[in-house]
């Protein structure tokens, strides 16, 4: 129950937090969340030294938008278990066991990678403002009305479970979560009626003149503020995709040590 | 000219099985109408039909001369406010100020004017203060409230209410007794609730398994105990001989 209510808030809260703290265009921010899941997409799988430079990224934007990375693990550890169990399987596949493991580290690291840097994009921009900067580059705007909606029927769906599960809880007391016989009914029911509340949040939004986009104010955003963010941060994951970071501070380190002796 | 107006409304959801029966209904500029019946008489749908929610009736629906087809809902809806029964269905944003400003952002207002427009909804309303209030964290009349400044913000000419005094406490009901006598928009308010229906409504509609068994002056309507018992209804409590309880 309490999870559930935390989950719906954090939700509303970081629709919240991300429409009032914005001021470089959601344009910026979802072309370099682009450009670094390419970049990290892109490192052959046995170069873990260069994509381990990577997580560099995510530690400077958790660190710049007070991202706390103990939040972060907790909100998306499922999908890291999927990442870590896709990439188990892969030493079965490769041609020797020490470099399927190596592979299979680099897949699990880039799954991290890509799940986290969208993590940190969602939290700070905002579904309203990323479908923004969808629309702007030219996305279907069927695709990006059906992202929005999913959003709110995620916080529909989450409502509808916790008003299900207190009226079973309360019919139900001393028993630990749902008994399997009722799984399918309640399943089947919270479909249902969520179904039928997120037809009727829909027609509400009908109502008062939706048309398949939420309106953003452009005028808030400050362009040179955009254009140096997306500049910058380009140019720094390029360079991170070309030097592999953690090798060339290995040998400096070592080379300071040397010169040390 | 009236701002609504139904003749010969026929509905059916499904084949066979009728829900609204030759419905003829006149709604003059700035008056307000009740519409009362049992569970299921077609009160909800009958609304829904006025917004265009459901467009496959037959016989003839205008709004504010316009009838209420496809091509014409852009501009009906603009102009008509609907209070959905359930405040969450209405309420889908994060905090109040920004569900009440939905509307006239879709509608392309400039932010200087959604937000006078949202400031003077709220203020309608009073509810002002809470205006960055998060909307999970609102009581069920506070809902209620932030409900009608969503539609209010968008400055209607009509607003059609369903079931809004439905679980409201007697405070908050009256709190919205008083609003509903201070808006001065045609309102079309379906309700149960017979006694806030007395202290709004001048004139009143009476539906009964999709027909209109009466229409006419509410006080005239609401004290007919007769009538109002043959069709699953009872007389306001005001209207209540109290000793029979006691």
């Amino acid at each position: 129950m309490a999870k559930i209510d935390k989950a719906i808030k954090d939700i509303h809260t970081a629709d919240n937090t991300s429409e009032r703290n914005n001021s470089v265009h959601p344009v910026s921010w979802l072309l370099v969340t682009i450009i670094y899941i390419i970049a990290v997409v892109s490192f052959q799988k046995y170069n873990i030294a260069g994509l381990a430079g990577m997580v560099l990224y995510i530690l400077i934007q958790c660190m710049w938008h007070e991202i706390s990375i103990k939040d972060m693990i907790k909100r998306i550890w499922p999908v890291f278990l999927l990442t870590v169990l896709v990439g188990i399987a892969n030493p079965l596949f490769d041609r020797t066991v020490s470099a399927g493991v190596l592979s299979m580290a680099t897949l699990i690291l880039k799954g991290i990678f890509c799940v986290t840097a969208s993590y940190i994009l969602f939290t700070h921009m905002g579904i309203r403002q990323i479908c923004y900067a969808l629309r702007i580059l030219h996305f279907p705007k069927e695709l990006v009305t059906i992202l929005l909606l999913m959003h709110r029927y995620l916080i529909v769906l989450l409502k509808e479970l916790e008003r299900m599960q207190l009226a079973y809880k309360l019919r139900a007391p001393g028993q630990r979560g749902l008994h399997f016989k009722t799984w399918g009914s309640f399943v089947g029911l919270l479909l249902l009626r969520s179904i039928d509340r997120a037809g009727e949040v829909y027609d509400s939004m009908q109502l008062r003149g939706f048309n398949g986009t939420f309106q953003v104010f452009p005028e808030r955003y400050n362009t040179v503020r955009s254009v140096a963010y997306a500049a910058v941060w380009c140019i720094a994951i390029l360079a991170l995709r070309i030097f592999p970071v953690f090798e060339m501070m290995e040998a400096a380190i070592w080379r300071i040590l040397n010169l040390g002796v | 000219m009236a701002d609504i107006e139904l003749r010969g409304v026929n509905f059916s959801y499904q084949k066979g099985r009728q829900v609204l029966h030759d419905i003829n209904i006149s709604v003059e500029h700035g008056k307000t109408i009740g519409l009362i019946g049992a569970n299921g008489a077609g009160k909800s749908t009958l609304l829904k039909l006025l917004v265009g929610l459901i467009t496959d009736y037959e016989g003839i629906i205008e709004v504010l001369g316009q009838p209420v087809e496809k091509k014409n809902l852009s501009d009906i809806r603009k102009k008509t406010g609907y209070v959905f029964q359930d405040s969450d269905s209405q309420l889908f944003m994060s905090t109040v100020y920004e569900d009440v400003a939905f509307g006239p952002r879709n509608y392309g207002y400039s932010e200087e004017i959604v937000q006078k427009k949202v400031m003077e909804a709220l203020c309608k309303v009073h509810i002002e203060n809470l205006k960055d209030r998060q909307i999970y964290r609102m009581s069920g009349g506070q809902k209620k409230l932030a409900s009608i400044a969503t539609i209010l913000s968008m400055e209607p000419e009509i607003v059609l209410f369903d079931e809004p005094t439905i679980a409201l406490d007697p405070k908050n009901r009256r709190n919205l007794i008083g609003i509903l006598n201070s808006m001065p928009e045609t309102k079309i308010i379906a309700s149960h609730d017979l006694d806030m229906i007395l202290d709004t409504c001048e004139e009143t509609v009476l539906l009964s398994e999709g027909r209109i068994v009466c229409q006419g002056k509410t006080k005239d309507i609401l004290k007919n105990k007769e009538l109002l018992e043959k069709h699953d209804m009872e007389l306001p409590l005001c209207m209540q001989d109290r000793r029979t309880n006691e």
